[in-house]
This record gives C-alpha cells, structure tokens and sequence, in this order.
C-alpha cells in the first residue's frame, strides 16, 4: 500500500466561441491556440506513456462546450486553416532566420511541432474526443464533465431549476460522446454552494471538487482537513485542492511555470516583427500572438534570452521531481496521523499546460513516468478509484465557496457584471414558467422552445461575468450575453403569441447550434429526462 | 349546378377550419398573464462573500407612484436571523433608505455564517414598515472552520497547512485565466 495518493485533476474548458462568420476569428483563435499548444501536445505525451506500457490514472475534465468545439466540423476545417498558415509561417521564418543558427533551430522546431498537430489531429479523425475516449478505454483517464455551458451555480441558484438543467444537460451531454456517464463533475469555477449536490446526486455524480476551503470551512469540521473526502447528506463526495501543490504550480513568483529557463508567453513574433510581413499568416487585422516566440524568461527584466529547449526540458524534469519529493515528504508526514493514506488532489487548469506553461505537457510527462516507475510511495489515483477503495467517508457540508479570486463569488459578482444576473434570472423565470404551461410541445413550439434553453444556457456561461470583469474583450462579453438574452427574449414573446418566425428561429438555431439534442423539458420542476 | 357549388363550399369551409383547428393544436396559447415578470414587484439577493451581499429589484409603476404620492421613504430591511430565529418578527434589522432612482445595492460588512432576509417597502409616517416585496433567505458562507465533531477529533498534521491558508491563496486559478483575454 503507498503511503499517499496524488490524484492529478485537469479541467478542459473554453466557452463556446464557434461563429458561422468569419467575424469572429479573434475568439475562435482561443480554441486553436489551446488545440496546438495543450490539448494535442496532452494526447500525444498521454498517448506515448499508454503505449510505453505505463498504467496512469488522471482525471480529465471536459466542458460541454469545449467537447462540442472538438467534434464540430465547421471548426475542424477553420483549424486547419489556422495550422495551415502556421506551418507557412514556420516556413517563412526558416528561411528569414537561416543566418541566425539559435533562432533558425527553434523555427525548425516549430516546424516539427505544427507538422506533429497534423498527425495527431488526422490520427483521431480530427475530432479529440476520440482520442479522449480510447485514453478512456484503455484506463489511463476518468472522464468527468462540468456545467453545461459552465454556468456559475452559486448565482444562478435564484433558480435551481437552471443549476439542475445546466448539471442534467451536461451528464446527458457527456454520455452522447463518450457512451457512459461521468462518475465526478467539475463545478464551474468550483463555485459550490450547499444544496447543489442534490441535483448531481440524482443524475448519479459521485463526487466533485471545492476548493481548500470549501472543505477547511466545512460544518462540522473535517477530520483529515483536506486530505481525504467528505461525504455530505445528498449523498455525493467533495473532494479538496490541496494547497501546497496548488502553490507549487500556481504561485506568479515561487511557481515552477516563472523559471527563467522556461518559455517567455510574451514575446510572440507576432509582435516582435515587422506586421506587413506577419499579416500574410494570420488572419487578423492587427498584430496578435501566432505562438511562435524565440526567447526564454531569462530574469524580471525585459531583456530576454534566447529560448534553450534543452535546458527547458532539463528543467522540467527537475521540476517534475520537485514535485513528486515533495508529494512523498507530504504524504509520510500525513500518515502519521490518518487511518489511512492521504489523497492530495491536486486540480489545475488543462490550459495552463502547454498554453500558459509551455513546457507544462512534458512537465506532466516526467511525473507521470516518474511517478509510476521511480518510487512506491505515492500512487496516482482518481477521486473515484478512491471511493472505490474507501467508500465510508465523515459527513459533513462543504462551505460556499469557488476558487476565484477571494474565494467566494466576487469575481462573478462586482460592478462591472452585476447587471446580467437581473436578466439571466428573469430568462430563468420564463423558461420554467414556459415549461410548466407547455409540458408537451411539439413541432415549432418545440423546436423554439429547444433553442430557448440553448440561448439560456449560452447566455449563462461563467466566461461572460469572468471577462467583463478583467475589462479585456468586454465587447465581446456584453455582445454574447445580450445577444443570447435578445434571442431568448425573442423566442419567449414568439411562443407566448402563438406566432414563430420560422426562418429566424432556423437561423438562429444553426449559429448557436450546441447540443444538437436538448429538450426543454429539463427546465420542468422535479423532472429528470430518460438517457438515450 | 347549384349543389355542385354548395357542395364545394362546404368542403372548403371544412379545409379552412380543418387548417385553422391544425394550427392552434400545434401552437397551443399560453395562459393569459403569462410571464408578467417586468411588471412584477420583486426583491432577488445573491452572496457575494462572508460579508457581502447584493440585492437588486423591480418595482411595478403602481408601487413607485404610491411611494411618490405618499412622500415615501423607500427602504430595504435586512434581517439577521439567529440560528433559532425562523420569522422576521423576532430577528433583529436594520434600514437602509433608498430612492426611486435605485435599482440595486451592496450590503457590506455583515456577519458569516449567518442568515439573511431583505425586505423591500416603505417606512410610513407612524414608523410602521410596509413590505411591496421580500427576498428568499440567503446565508453567507463562513470564512473560518467550524465546530469539532467529537467522533471525528481534528488529525493534528492534517490541519497544518491551515495556517498558510490566507487570502492570497485563493483565485491564482483565475489570475492566470485574465491574461487569456489578450
């Protein structure tokens, strides 16, 4: 028996930016970046281990609205349009920097690693969630799901309804793409509030995540702290993040992502060369990132260095082992006092890897080989191999909480995005109020009544609060929340006047086209629809 | 001839209420005073943190032009409800006057752990409180660990880590999600 377990948690999700314009390049290229710089470097290092013989356990979770954008076809071909114009660029800076033997190097390596996305992309026919699936299969990763278009539940529990469509569209959702539902659920944001487990208790969740002190907070106070679940009265686990390794990771200063030798993010060639030629590659009208950047951290100075992927890797491998020291020293210190071996979880963003921390993929392969191979004492598990091994658990109710800024719900709620919610909870109103007189619709009504739940859910989304609260593509933000509340709005006046516009409904229906199969019949009180 | 057109008129009498009773059955009538929501009067609050919360409201014209004809003091009550406390009628409140003009408003500085309720309504001229509408009761979360459970005495090492648990651990999540927007 190891004398701990590390249970690695990565939550994969982007909101839903598919656009049927061209228009909105600028936030479908969010999509393409985390293709080429996370998700396709993560299946291929998970893949590798996998074939390698190694057995790993890793959570993953994906979004609703990220796994919608892996398996759509429109963004399928804009991407590779996208990795098109990328390996063009490589090309051209080969042959610009073929005087400059550092910088030529790192071009080639971005030739290789664009011409590597092809491979892995055309190997899963272009659609991640098959790869996520076989992963899934082979026992390497727990799939788990969050909110249906990552809705934050703490303020949107005016309504619980809503909370309980959001987490019954999302299980739903997840067992159209991967044929089974998911044992855990990634709560948006962490956003917790008590009572919410009820609705993931009757769709057959096993257990979620809160952050430290969702758990440190907890009534009556946790035994083990954050180390090992609780079980709460509706009759799900919460788990906890543990801090120290959230720290290690997270930390702007003391965190492994700042070394020097890593990547610097922000010196693109994007913005570091002349835009006339870079304007050829990329599709906007302004200078942007392209993800091809030539220098490393180098100090907190902007003089920088040229980037050294020798000593990046070199680096991550001593990071990796940082790591995993650490985890064994935390654990044989735990054990001392628990009943049994502690269960540090350990939950990041899958985009900081590869996105943010561009060594952070091969950084996750070292201590997942590492972990496996080198030692005995810590073994990687998942929440729900854990509950597996200890399905008895101490009851207690987690505190409200969310791993935002401040821990609680500050971030969702502050000048800049209280006004949505009086709208988002007025929609709430009318869509349960539409269902309660219409439990039986069919033909148009149906059908607008479908895409009303759709424009509410896209409407709902976290990104809208998150971001016009940062103050950075607020447009954007406002533009998408008013847009889906507009529609919805639309839709509600249409069905309670007996009077659909069809043509529109149709159109709106293709551009905002997530979740192909919904029934507005998860808004009805108490109702929980049959799975296919 | 002329039962041959009055044949044909029946019929087409028949296809167009045929068409007409087809189309209310697919597109069946809400009741009336559906979805009356703008006009409603109603008070929603939300938790911000421990000691935060927010409130916002809709007044129908009918309310704010009695507040206007009375000379009105509009106000919101929030009660604090003590843990054995179920009605607003024992729990302890306090005011917070308001205009016409607002239409939502930040309650700091209040306790964790507790539980809230908020009136909105007008103060009369005898001092007597007229609600026009309540919220549902809310609870702010805590922001400290709770009582011990005597089966499940607290493991020492454990709760270490407790002390290194300050503000500035929370939200390094979302720090590096605001760079994503560039």
């Amino acid at each position: 028996m190891p004398e701990g377990y590390l249970s690695l948690v990565l939550h994969a999700h982007l909101p839903y930016v598919r656009h049927k314009d061209e228009d909105h390049f600028l936030q479908e290229r969010w999509f393409f970046e985390a293709l080429i710089e996370c998700y396709l470097p993560l299946v291929d290092h998970l893949d590798q281990i996998n074939d390698d013989g190694l057995f790993f356990r890793l959570t993953l979770s994906i979004s609703p609205p990220l796994a919608a954008m892996f398996s759509d076809d429109l963004l399928s071909k804009k991407f590779m349009r996208y990795l098109d114009n990328l390996h063009s660029l490589a090309n051209a800076e080969i042959q610009r920097t073929k005087n400059e033997s550092q910088i030529n190097n790192l071009a080639h390596m971005y030739r290789t690693k664009f011409e590597n996305a092809y491979k892995i992309y055309n190997k899963y026919d272009r659609n991640l969630l098959n790869a996520f699936k076989q992963l899934q299969d082979y026992g390497c990763i727990e799939l788990i799901t969050s909110g249906a278009t990552h809705g934050y539940f703490p303020l949107l529990s005016e309504q619980p309804e809503t909370v309980k469509a959001q987490i019954q569209q999302a299980v739903r959702f997840h067992e159209e793409n991967f044929g089974s539902r998911p044992p855990g659920f990634w709560l948006p944001e962490c956003g917790y509030y008590p009572g919410v487990d009820q609705y993931l208790a009757s769709e057959g969740i096993k257990y979620y995540f809160v952050d430290s002190h969702g758990l440190l907070f907890a009534r009556p106070r946790p035994r083990y702290g954050t180390f090992a679940p609780i079980e709460t009265p509706w009759g799900c686990s919460a788990f906890a993040r543990d801090l120290e390794t959230s720290k290690q990771v997270w930390s702007a200063d003391d965190g492994y992502p700042g070394d020097f030798d890593y990547r610097e993010y922000y010196r693109d060639i994007g913005y570091d060369l002349d835009w006339s030629y870079i304007k050829h590659f990329v599709y906007h009208k302004q200078p942007t990132h392209t993800g091809i950047k030539y220098y490393r951290i180098t100090g907190r100075s902007d003089h920088k260095e040229p980037y050294n992927p020798i000593w990046a890797q070199n680096k991550a491998a001593i990071h990796a082992d940082d790591f995993l020291f650490n985890r064994q020293y935390q654990a044989k210190h735990l054990s001392n006092d628990m009943d049994r071996p502690p269960i540090i979880v350990s939950p990041y963003d899958a985009e900081l890897f590869g996105h943010w921390w561009y060594e952070g993929p091969q950084w996750l392969d070292y201590l997942i080989r590492k972990t496996v191979c080198d030692q005995e004492s810590i073994q990687l598990i998942t929440p729900g191999d854990y509950l597996k091994l200890y399905p008895h658990n101490q009851q207690a109710i987690p505190c409200q909480s969310s791993w935002g800024n401040e821990g609680y719900s500050a971030v969702w709620l502050e000048q800049g995005n209280e006004w949505i919610y009086r709208h988002l909870h007025r929609a709430g109103r009318q869509m349960v109020g539409m269902v309660a007189e219409l439990p039986n619709a069919k033909g148009w009504t149906k059908k607008a009544l479908d895409q009303a739940s759709r424009e509410l859910m896209l409407a709902q989304a976290s990104d809208w609060a998150f971001i016009m609260k940062t103050g950075t593509m607020v447009d954007y933000a406002q533009e998408r929340t008013k847009k889906h509340l507009d529609n919805f709005s639309s839709i509600h006046n249409q069905v309670k006047s007996g009077r659909i516009n069809k043509k529109w409904l149709n159109e709106i229906a293709e551009e905002n086209n997530l979740f192909p199969t919904i029934d507005y019949r998860l808004y009805q009180s108490g109702r929980r629809l049959p799975i296919n | 001839m002329t039962l041959f057109w009055t044949i044909l008129g029946v019929l087409l009498l028949v296809i167009v209420f045929g068409y007409i009773a087809y189309y209310f059955r697919t597109q069946p009538q809400l009741k009336p005073g559906f979805s009356q929501d703008p006009a409603r009067d109603q008070l929603t609050t939300m938790v911000r943190d421990p000691h935060w919360l927010y409130t916002y409201w809709e007044l129908s014209d009918k309310i704010k032009q009695t507040v206007q004809n009375n000379n009105g003091n509009l106000a919101l009550r929030v009660y604090e409800f003590a843990n054995d406390q179920q009605d607003t009628m024992t729990a302890k409140h306090f005011d917070i006057p308001l205009s016409l003009d607002n239409e939502s408003w930040h309650i700091k500085n209040l306790r964790a752990g507790q539980t809230y309720l908020l009136e909105i309504g007008e103060i009369l001229d005898d001092g007597a409180f007229k609600a026009f509408a309540r919220s549902r009761k809310v609870n702010t979360p805590y922001d400290q660990p709770g009582e011990i459970d005597p089966a499940w005495m607290p493991a020492q090492t454990a709760w270490e880590t407790y002390g290194t648990l300050t503000s500035a651990s929370y939200g390094t999540a979302s720090e590096y999600m605001a760079e994503r927007n560039d």
